[in-house]
């Protein structure tokens, strides 16, 4: 009888797979469990074993893993490390995956995700630049939503009318800060007026010219002859939270951030001003796609098969591309997710959305260019002392450097079509 | 009656054996066997990623002309040489008043001694609120004074000596007790003796504290400059700009962990190995040559 029992019981178990799954992000984490525990209601065979790791760690751990042979059979992804992980990630297996159908639905698909004809992390949501306000102030100074500015110009006497200095003529609620991001702004004022941010195939970057200079003499403006900011201030996450922000610009995960971490805050978004208030034909900022996730090469055999049936069961949930991008604050890949309801009245989601189809993804930045030696430079230089072509030289010396040490492979600034008027 | 001596050292030696074996392994394994892993990664290209490729001298011929590396040894030999000295000198300051307490020097001690057990980064982030120019403490009490606003943290040219700054006052109380240690080891009949002499205070200090607390000094001297060429959690967690507080470690770290440059990191590691132990064996000559000259 024990025998019996003993052998059914290996016969049941025969089929059982169980998937390990990390993530840095625990609110993203949060929805999938809620979704996986769904899934082994349907697939009794199937379980999960997930662990979220901190983004610091994360790609560390995920290296270290390769190494040794001990990764999970599903990785969430970024696509920041396309470069270096490509290599490990296995390709969506097109009989389960419908490769024509997503060129169609997915913004940037080709640009963004295909390599050498394969896709090797999901498309769930892209992200932009923005601007948020505060809603309290906006109101004490008399605007309403028609005062919402879309040329630089009109936001610079918003951003004027906005800021509160002390008795001392300090600063004490800032109009604008763009404290912390001051280079990634940059870069979406460069894209406006025609710039770039790689020279020819990426070997250099493309910064000291006139549009750059424009746009750092725009920045360099509003900081010393508007004083909405200063050297030194908060940065603009902080300064938005603690409300010493009329508005700031940033990223759309700033709208989670908020959310979580200062629940009593009233604000509102907006998108990009343009120097002449059009959006058409772009590119008026820089975007980039929130990936999904991926299965590992080194994921173990048994498991990578139910890993990808899962990843398909998962991503035709319209509800969980949905839920994920609200909490990701960004606007679906999907072009289909575009209609939804709740991403419609999502007023976040909403900005993203109207801005999106004008922003262009140049590929991978190296972290050195993004942060120590390029764009992260650009407002330590100008906050100290150096014009604006002083400081694009320099921070573009710098960043070639990295990229003559490290090219880029991934760069797709290029396929950017413009968009009719 | 020998055998059951033999016995006897045997069971000494099995005894001693079984306690050293774990961690002479925890030795090899995390620390001897990387080391030389680390030395072989050193003449490879390698991210973990990719198979390594074999580049021979190449990472350390790139080390030379390499001006971030330069920046972040300047960084890190001014912390270095500023925690040493100026930091040990008011250690020894502290120390000595310490010393001269008679009631509640236990208390005087463990307040002291708090920053050392407070985690680095909580440090890092209090000074930086601290630090904060716009709204920070340090301004406000300034303000009162009529100083003008510094930027501290934020600015290239204030933001290293901020960060010693607040290091110093964290790891001080790790010097004081050990320079309080070496005090109360002092025979107080050299004291007496002084007193009878007519020695003030200070005469008693350079005659007598001073020259009886050379092992300290040595001591002191030695693992501070070790420590201080480590240095990393206090100069990432307070990072001024344009890599004005970039530390040599912290440069090694984001090679190895951000850009993946393994390969070269390891030859930093090895680089760094070879100043310390190059500055570690300068110090053992000066001080063994004032010994033998005192």
């Amino acid at each position: 009888m024990l025998v019996l029992l003993l052998v059914l019981g290996l016969s049941l178990s025969a089929g059982a797979v169980t998937i390990r799954h990390w993530d840095w992000h625990q609110p993203r984490m949060n929805l999938k469990l809620k979704y996986m525990e769904e899934y082994e209601k349907l697939n009794p065979d199937v379980k999960f074993e997930t662990q979220v790791i901190g983004w610091e760690d994360y790609w560390t751990r995920l290296m270290s893993g390769v190494a040794g042979g001990d990764v999970p059979d599903i990785a969430q992804f970024h696509n920041s490390q396309t470069q270096a992980f490509l290599n490990h990630l296995e390709p969506f297996p097109a009989d389960l995956f419908d490769y024509d159908r997503y060129k169609e639905d997915f913004i940037n698909f080709e640009a963004a995700y295909l390599f050498d004809g394969t896709f090797h992390f999901y498309p769930v949501g892209i992200m932009s630049g923005l601007i948020f306000y505060n809603t309290d102030y906006w109101a004490e100074a008399g605007l309403t939503e028609a005062d919402i500015p879309t040329t630089w110009d009109e936001f610079r006497e918003i951003a004027k009318k906005l800021t509160k200095y002390d008795s001392a003529g300090d600063i004490q609620v800032a109009g604008f800060v763009p404290n912390g991001i001051l280079g990634v702004f940059w870069l979406d004022l460069h894209y406006q007026l025609g710039g770039k941010l790689y020279g020819e195939d990426a070997k250099t970057v493309a910064w000291n010219n006139e549009a750059g200079i424009k746009a750092l003499e725009l920045i360099e403006q509003l900081i010393f002859e508007d004083r909405v900011t200063e050297p030194g201030f908060l940065g603009f996450s902080e300064a938005m939270g603690t409300g010493h922000a009329a508005m700031v610009y940033s990223w759309s995960w700033l709208g989670g951030e908020l959310n979580n971490n200062y629940p009593d805050l009233n604000w509102g978004v907006f998108r990009l001003p343009t120097f002449d208030g059009k959006l058409a034909p772009g590119p008026v900022a820089r975007n980039n796609h929130e990936t999904g996730m991926s299965v590992m090469k080194g994921a173990r055999a048994e498991a990578k098969g139910a890993a990808f049936e899962f990843l398909k069961w998962l991503y035709e949930e319209t509800d969980y591309l949905v839920e994920v991008n609200l909490i990701l604050g960004t606007a679906p890949s999907n072009r289909n997710l575009l209609d939804d309801p709740r991403i419609v009245e999502n007023p976040l989601i909403a900005a993203i959305a109207e801005q999106v189809p004008y922003t262009n993804i140049p590929g991978e930045i190296p972290y050195e260019v993004e942060n120590d030696y390029g764009l992260g430079m650009l407002q330590d230089l100008l906050f100290f002392g150096y014009s604006a072509a002083d400081a694009l030289a320099l921070a573009e010396a710098e960043a070639n450097g990295v990229l003559q040490e490290r090219p880029v492979k991934w760069y797709v600034e290029d396929l950017y079509v413009p968009v009719a008027e | 009656m020998s055998q059951t001596r033999k016995k006897r050292i045997d069971g000494k030696q099995r005894f001693v054996l079984a306690v050293l074996i774990p961690t002479v392994l925890f030795f090899v394994f995390f620390s001897f066997i990387p080391i030389i892993y680390a030395f072989y990664i050193s003449f490879h290209e390698m991210d973990f990623l990719n198979p390594p490729a074999f580049v021979g001298l190449a990472n350390y011929k790139g080390l030379i002309g390499d001006t971030h590396l330069y920046n972040s040894l300047r960084v890190t030999a001014t912390f270095a040489v500023i925690t040493v000295f100026i930091g040990g000198a008011l250690a020894f300051f502290f120390a000595l008043l310490i010393n001269s307490v008679k009631r509640g020097q236990a208390i005087l001690r463990t307040v002291y001694f708090l920053p050392v057990m407070t985690s680095l980064v909580a440090v890092g982030v209090i000074w930086g609120w601290l630090y904060q120019p716009r709204f920070g403490l340090l301004n406000e009490v300034l303000k009162i004074f009529g100083i003008p606003r510094q930027m501290w943290l934020s600015s290239p040219k204030t933001a290293l000596p901020s960060a010693i700054a607040a290091s110093t006052w964290q790891g001080m109380g790790f010097t004081i007790v050990i320079f309080l240690a070496g005090l109360h080891s002092i025979s107080q009949t050299y004291y007496e003796a002084a007193e009878v002499d007519g020695a003030n205070s200070l005469q008693k200090v350079w005659y007598i504290t001073i020259p009886l607390l050379r092992p300290t000094f040595v001591y002191l001297l030695i693992t501070g400059f070790i420590t201080g060429f480590q240095v990393f959690d206090q100069l990432y967690v307070m990072s001024g700009p344009l890599n004005s507080t970039r530390g040599f470690i912290e440069l090694l770290y984001t090679r190895a962990f951000s850009y993946y440059q393994m390969g070269r990191a390891s030859a930093m590691a090895f680089l760094l190995f070879a100043i310390i132990v190059t500055l570690t064996l300068i110090q053992f000559k000066i001080v063994t040559k004032t010994q033998v000259e005192h």
